[in-house]
């Protein structure tokens, strides 16, 4: 019992843990990127022309304002670690960020004569730098966006406390000249911090040229925490699911305590303890018990957690956006938070075994079989009483509120309901299977589930707390297996081409730097090559915060996706994209309540906000944050830019796509470094990736299925123990070793097989929850339910392996231990 | 029973919020900025630029420009400007270049901003009928078009939005905004630049290179207007301007200077300096000039010319004690003067702290009465200058 | 004595010999029965008396074969019991031998009814006669109109009728009781007493029943008490 709280808070804590470490990171990253800005310039997709901050310098519209490039690197020296390059102007930073003035906001020129002078330099913590050895003057290897170059550190950043020490850890500073040439991007700036009074801002907004926009600070982050966060609650919601599997687990082992004590409870009762106290007794019992675990769990949830949290942030990182940030301590209230869900878990759930201890009537009134004739007529009320919270569950299901916890509100009554259900099913079936049981196992097969069901009062609770761990099992491997599922046939769709050519990007997220635009018409020109698909994508504002903008010259388009709806027939669906309508992906579709005809979506764009009517939606699993697909012709005439970030070769039949690539590998196209793969390798690359988003839910199962593989053990051992003096009296009746022992196993496998049983529908449920609400409502994707017999086999595996593991010791215990022991004493 | 119920249900209640409470605080927590210093390569240093020699040959408009060949360089415009009603404004306007490595260690970039030079500015009006004083420092690198000097074809300086530009051959036109005022100023050079020292050569110490390339306009008859708590004024009045470079003025044991820069109504103008050394003593490379009304300057030695301090000034801010009234003579011209800042509290509290105002001037040339207006500098009360612009 | 040794070990339905078992106690040894001799004649009621803790139970666990002696030898019909594997000990004593508890032992999750069967179900003979045999014994106890009751639902007196019919549904050639009445008030004491003796003795089977209650002894053709691990006989 012990090991399920532990286990249940362990789970609840490594997982507030990752989140918490997630949702610090980001704050602490983007604390670090963008200060104290109130506001910030930008422009669409192609970065702000500098002379615009010289202007507003020059005319004296700005007062405390200040240049800003960002972009991560990698740097082969730190590993795989993305690292933000942040390019400042030293002069004019320190209003915004803490750092690189000195504590009186003094700027420490001496110190930075190097990094404003030299070209090439930078400053690192002194935390990266430590940790890879790296000293002033070192040299440093760097690519940003396939550009690569070599930087000098010219200083070192020293952190004032552990919390800048994170932030700065994954923090490259360069001045501003330096961060322009290494990116190469001369001329341009990506934003401008400035701090505004409420009524500067129109003055502002009154100088800035179509395309530039002025935001506040905190609208751009509060996009991306704003999905992060659905992902975050997502986590959070099954990391309880796993406290719930644990709950039942001490529901069901304290109400055996307080069922196989009731006679005790009856003499107390005869002694003079009041109800109070008895009450008190069991709950005491309970938060000692409580307590416990919770402490066992909380250490055991800070171990987890140092896995959680990488693969948490890996999943972001996959997902929203590179953080730079790798740890950020434990965060106490994740350890408070879990540790007192777990006492609290505990205490609700003895509660409602205490209030039945506590109106235990003096001496035993109520008889064993007394209890189970009561058991018996309780067991129907409690299978209408499942079937009302089925019902309940599923009317949250259909409530128009788009609230995560409302869904798993649905799943926990669900569940319940089910559990509740499985005493009604299993005293229902187990007599069914009395006549089947004497022709399969004889003699036994009668008794075992005739000694079940005589027994309801202890079985039932356990095959219930048993159903509900199995089903969480069954629903979150379901999950993962439709989504896996989904996104192969997703990618067999999708990727069309055979050779793919990008820039290599830090993270899952799509190829944002321009290829050289040497390379493509080498390209065209390669023999062997049917067709050149090419596709430019750039960040774009939009009303619902920044998301990918893909413009494809490919009049194939249409066959290439697979479409949610579509507003047009396939046949005109390029002419109207060359007309300016555009396709989105399904996630910014639900996001920005977009599905439906006559939709439009307001993009900005170097003409200012611009409005484009969507004419399709269609899954894309590669980003939860949403894609905007347009014509090349069309993006081309808006943003006058020609550059592309990826292209797609589609080679003649007989062409094997390995040799191009290995021969495109080997011809030196550009000095940039570009990365060339075959469909098949790129599929493998993108199947990683979400192996990776869905790692984490992949433990969270492994974990599920302890909680309930243990939970089986312990309740099963328990229930055998419990029958021990009957078994003895079996002994002496003249029972063999041999009987009592397949008896024992038979009486807990068929436990396992029911709770097996009960568990498929209720995990499907769960499944469909978690598919079609749960994940669609923090993601936005549609996963299509693949219900492979496989995971039912799985489900019906754990639990029966768990019963009849259950079944050994006692089953040893029983047969081996000579009956005189056991029934020696009265 | 119940009851009993009851309590525990209540007491889990109000566990959880306060757990919930208490947790939702420390999330709340991140607000504290990331900080950290510096450690850096590289340091200021003299070495690779070109010291003040004697004999230079002044150019102008070039050598209005900036010097990057120097180390470091400045322009300080101060002017007593009144309106026709007699409200009277001063205002000081003040560029400083500071190179950070020698020209021929600069190397070609092609990023724009890459910057071998920094320029602070200082912006101050004295508004001395409602006795306030405000001032702006402003710090830029000297790249990208938003700090810079130049000479050729015309000359002007400027800092952002602060700037001085020449239209013409002796005019130029001053502006400058802050938060809290702005000033825009035409000026007319009625004397034309002004050699101090020997023919612009002002040695500060006795070492060879501890000198400055030091000239002045020290009439710049200035009207415009003056904008200040949103309301603007047509002013007139005078403006001075110094242009000095060097690379390493002064010497190791000089710690600040008093400066006076004295526009008298019969059309001279007085220029003082002491330089004082760690124990207050004044330095004997103090030296003055006096322009005659033809534009002549008559070179002052420090023995020419004695400054008797007759009160002090507590400064509430940084706590230095400031001269705050002297008494000037020039016994070889008979020049008695009486100066008194026209409000007390004019310090500058900056990247380095001084004393900068407007001065009123009283006196007599011989039997000649006479009067005037002027500007007082006063440094290394608060901290030593040394190692600063 | 050696005489009486050597007699009480020769030839009988049920012979015990040389019987001895001790338990361990920590580091100590502790003999209960030390060379036991005794021996009965089919259909015999035998008596076993002594006090709290002289090994009664412990010779009656033997001879029905739930333990194992440390040495010597008991046989029944010429059967050695301790002898054999453990289950072909449960063999022979699910075939041949009936218990009747102190506490009763009925299955409190089961009805009378399945209580009484459960032998007959281990022995393979739950057939028309097992099943007519049963209900004549229920008849017999006087609880035929309660077959479906639970076990707690009967008197201690009724349940421990229950427990000795379930002892003899099977026919079993040895009946073992373990202080049968000592849960009892007098009354029901004697109609246990009496019940025993018919279902066992009166139908040839022997009975050997342990119990401190002299009493109750006087049912028995023979009455032993044990003393320091040895028979001595009281009424021969």
């Amino acid at each position: 019992m012990l090991f399920g709280i532990a286990l249940g808070v362990a789970v609840v804590i490594a997982i507030d843990l990752a989140n918490a470490s997630a949702s610090r990171a980001f704050e602490i990253s983007s604390e670090a990127v963008s200060g104290k800005a109130t506001h910030q310039i930008s422009a669409s997709a192609l970065g702000l022309d500098e002379s615009l901050y010289i202007d507003l310098r020059r005319q004296g519209i700005v007062d405390t304002a200040t240049p800003v490039i960002t972009e991560f690197l990698s740097i082969p020296q730190f590993g795989d670690q993305p690292i933000q390059l942040l390019g400042v102007d030293p002069f004019t930073d320190s209003a915004f960020r803490d750092f690189i003035g000195s504590a009186n906001g003094e700027l420490p020129l001496g110190q930075l004569v190097s990094f404003i002078t030299q070209p090439g330099t930078v400053l690192i913590s002194t935390g990266l730098a430590e940790r890879y050895g790296v000293a002033i003057g070192d040299r440093l290897d760097v690519a940003a966006g396939g550009l690569e170059s070599t930087v000098v550190v010219a200083g070192l950043l020293i952190p004032a406390d552990d919390i800048s020490a994170r932030a700065l850890d994954g923090m490259m500073l360069a001045d501003i000249s330096t961060a322009q040439e290494l990116t190469g991007r001369i001329g341009k700036l990506d934003r401008i911090d400035l701090i505004l009074t409420p009524n500067q801002v129109e003055s502002v907004r009154a100088q800035l040229p179509p395309g530039v926009s002025l935001e506040t600070a905190n609208a751009r982050q509060g996009a991306v925490e704003e999905m992060t966060q659905a992902f975050r609650m997502n986590l959070s919601a099954l990391s309880m699911l796993a406290l719930i599997v644990g709950l039942f687990l001490i529901y069901n082992t304290m109400t055996f305590a307080v069922v196989q004590r009731r006679p005790l409870f009856g003499i107390l009762r005869c002694l003079g303890v009041t109800r109070r106290e008895i009450f008190m007794m069991i709950m005491s019992e309970a938060l000692i018990i409580g307590v416990i675990g919770s402490l066992i769990g909380t250490g055991l949830g800070v171990l987890l957690g140092s896995q959680t949290v990488r693969m948490v942030s890996q999943t972001i990182n996959d997902l929203y956006f590179a953080t730079t940030v790798q740890t950020t301590g434990v965060a106490v209230s994740s350890l408070v938070k879990g540790g007192v869900l777990g006492i609290l878990a505990t205490l609700m759930a003895a509660a409602l075994p205490a209030i039945e201890a506590a109106a235990t009537p003096p001496w035993q009134v109520l008889s064993r079989s007394g209890l189970e004739r009561k058991a018996r007529t309780l067991v129907d009320r409690l299978g209408i009483m499942g079937a009302v919270a089925i019902l309940i569950g599923v009317v949250l299901l259909f409530l128009p509120v788009d609230n995560l916890w409302v869904g798993f509100g649905a799943t926990f009554f669900v569940v319940v309901g089910f559990a509740m259900l499985s005493a009604l099913g299993m005293a229902i079936l187990l007599t069914a299977f009395v006549p089947v049981g004497q022709k399969l196992f004889g003699l036994l097969g009668r008794i075992a589930p005739r000694s079940l069901v005589n027994s309801l009062s202890r079985t039932s609770v356990a095959v219930a707390a048993l159903m509900v761990a199995v089903s969480v099992t069954i629903g979150m491997t379901l999950m993962i297996d439709s989504f896996r599922y989904t996104v192969n046939i997703w990618l067999r769709e999708v990727l069309t081409g055979d050779v793919y050519i990008s820039v290599p990007t830090l993270n899952g997220t799509t190829p944002l730097a321009p290829i050289d635009s040497s390379v493509l018409p080498v390209l065209e020109t390669l023999p062997g090559v049917r067709q050149v698909d090419t596709l430019r994508s750039v960040r774009v504002d939009t009303r619902a915060g920044i998301v990918t903008l893909s413009a494809s010259n490919n009049p194939g388009i249409g066959q290439e996706r697979m479409f949610l709806e579509r507003y047009t027939g396939q046949e005109n669906l390029w002419a109207e994209l060359q007309a300016g309508g555009v396709l989105i992906s399904e996630p910014l579709a639900r996001r920005m309540d977009l599905v439906g005809p006559g939709n439009s979506i307001e993009v900005f764009t170097p003409k200012g906000w611009m409005t484009f009517p969507v004419i399709g939606i269609y899954y894309d699993y590669a980003t939860s944050e949403g894609i905007i697909l347009t014509a090349s012709s069309v993006y081309q005439r808006i943003w006058q830019d020609d550059q592309v970030t990826s292209i797609g070769l589609i080679l003649e039949e007989d062409i094997d796509p390995d040799l191009v690539v290995r021969s495109l590998q080997d011809v030196h196209l550009t000095d940039q470094r570009l990365l060339i793969r075959s469909n098949q390798s790129l599929r493998s690359d993108v199947l990683d990736i979400f192996e990776r988003t869905f790692a984490i839910t992949s433990a969270m199962r492994i974990l599920a299925t302890i909680v309930a593989f243990i939970g089986i053990l312990n309740s099963l051992l328990l229930l055998q123990l419990d029958h021990q003096r009957e078994y003895g009296i079996l002994r002496a009746l003249g029972m063999t070793g041999k009987q009592i022992w397949r008896l024992v196993m038979l009486e807990t496998g068929l436990m396992g097989i029911f709770a097996g049983l009960f568990a498929i529908p209720a995990g499907y449920v769960v499944a469909l929850i978690l598919i079609y609400v749960i994940n669609q409502r923090s993601f936005g994707w549609t996963i299509q339910m693949n219900l492979t017999p496989a995971v039912l086999i799985q489900a019906m595996g754990i639990s029966l392996v768990a019963a009849l593991l259950a079944g050994i010791y006692p089953a040893i215990h029983l047969s081996r231990t000579p009956a005189a022991e056991v029934i020696r004493y009265e | 029973m119940s009851k009993t119920i009851t309590r525990w249900v209540i007491v889990m209640a109000v566990t959880l919020t306060i757990v919930l409470w208490v947790t939702h605080l420390q999330g709340g927590q991140g607000e504290r900025p990331v900080q950290a210093r510096i450690s850096g390569s590289g340091m200021l240093s003299a070495d690779g630029f070109e010291r003040a020699e004697p004999g230079r040959v002044f150019q102008f408009p070039r050598d209005h420009g900036a010097h990057p060949e120097y180390q470091t360089e400045w322009w300080y415009y101060t002017g007593n400007l009144q309106t026709s009603e007699g409200r009277r404004f001063g205002y000081q306007l003040t560029f400083f270049r500071r190179a950070l490595i020698p020209p021929n260690q600069v190397r070609q970039r092609e990023s724009d901003w890459a910057a071998s030079q920094v320029y602070l500015a200082h912006f101050t009006l004295s508004d001395i009928s409602a006795n306030e004083f405000n001032f702006t420092e402003r710090i830029s690198r000297g790249a990208a078009g938003l700090a810079g000097s130049v000479g050729e074809p015309a000359y002007s300086v400027w800092l952002q939005d602060w700037s001085v530009r020449q239209l013409s051959d002796d005019r130029y036109e001053l502006s400058a905004r802050d938060a809290a005022g702005a000033i825009t100023l035409g000026m007319v050079d009625e004397k034309g630049p002004l050699l101090q020292g020997i023919q612009g050569y002002s040695q500060k110490g006795p070492q060879s290179g501890n000198a400055s390339y030091y000239y002045s306009q020290t009439r710049l008859h200035s009207s415009g207007t003056v904008e200040v708590n949103g309301e603007a004024y047509e002013v007139d009045g005078v403006s001075w301007m110094d242009h000095e470079f060097s690379t390493s003025a002064l010497a190791e044991d000089q710690v600040g200077w008093d400066w006076f820069s004295l526009q008298l109504d019969n059309d001279t103008e007085l220029m003082l300096y002491t330089i004082r050394d760690q124990n207050g003593q004044v330095d004997p490379y103090s030296q003055g000039s006096l322009v005659l009304a033809g534009g002549e300057v008559v070179p002052l030695s420090s023995a020419e010319y004695t400054i008797e301090i007759l009160d002090t000034w507590h400064s509430p801010g940084s706590g230095a004690r400031y001269p705050a009234q002297w008494r000037i003579t020039v016994p070889s011209r008979a020049i008695r003067l009486d100066i008194r800042p026209l409000m007390a509290a004019q310090e500058l509290n900056v990247t380095f702290t001084y004393w900068e105002g407007a001065v009123s001037v009283t006196g007599e040339v011989g039997d000649v009465p006479v009067a005037g207006y002027g500007y007082v500098e006063l440094t290394g009360y608060a901290h030593s200058m040394q190692g600063e612009f | 004595m050696l005489d009486h040794r050597l007699d009480a070990c020769a030839g009988g339905f049920l012979q015990l010999e040389h019987v001895y078992k001790g338990y361990r106690e920590g580091e100590r040894q502790r003999s209960v029965l030390v060379d036991l001799c005794a021996h009965a004649k089919k259909g015999e009621f035998i008596a076993i008396v002594g006090k709290s803790g002289s090994g009664k139970t412990t010779l009656l666990n033997l001879i029905g074969g739930i333990d194992r002696t440390d040495a010597g030898r008991i046989t029944l019909n010429g059967i050695e019991i301790t002898g054999g594997s453990d289950d072909q000990r449960t063999l022979y004593r699910r075939r041949h031998i009936g218990f009747v508890f102190q506490f009763f032992n009925l299955f409190p999750t089961m009805t009378i009814w399945e209580n009484l069967t459960i032998p007959l179900e281990l022995n393979g003979q739950f057939d028309q006669d097992g099943v007519e045999r049963a209900g004549e014994l229920l008849a017999e106890i006087g609880l035929a109109d309660r077959k479906q009751a639970y076990p707690d639902q009967l008197s201690g007196g009724e349940q421990q009728r229950v427990a000795i019919a379930r002892a003899v549904v099977h026919q079993p050639l040895l009946v073992l009781a373990d202080e049968p009445t000592g849960n009892l008030d007098d009354d029901n004491g004697k109609i246990i007493l009496a019940l025993l003796d018919r279902l066992t003795r009166k139908a040839g089977n022997n009975l050997v029943m342990v119990t401190h209650s002299l009493e109750a002894a006087q049912f028995a053709d023979r009455v032993y008490t044990l003393v320091e691990g040895k028979l001595e006989p009281i009424k021969d």
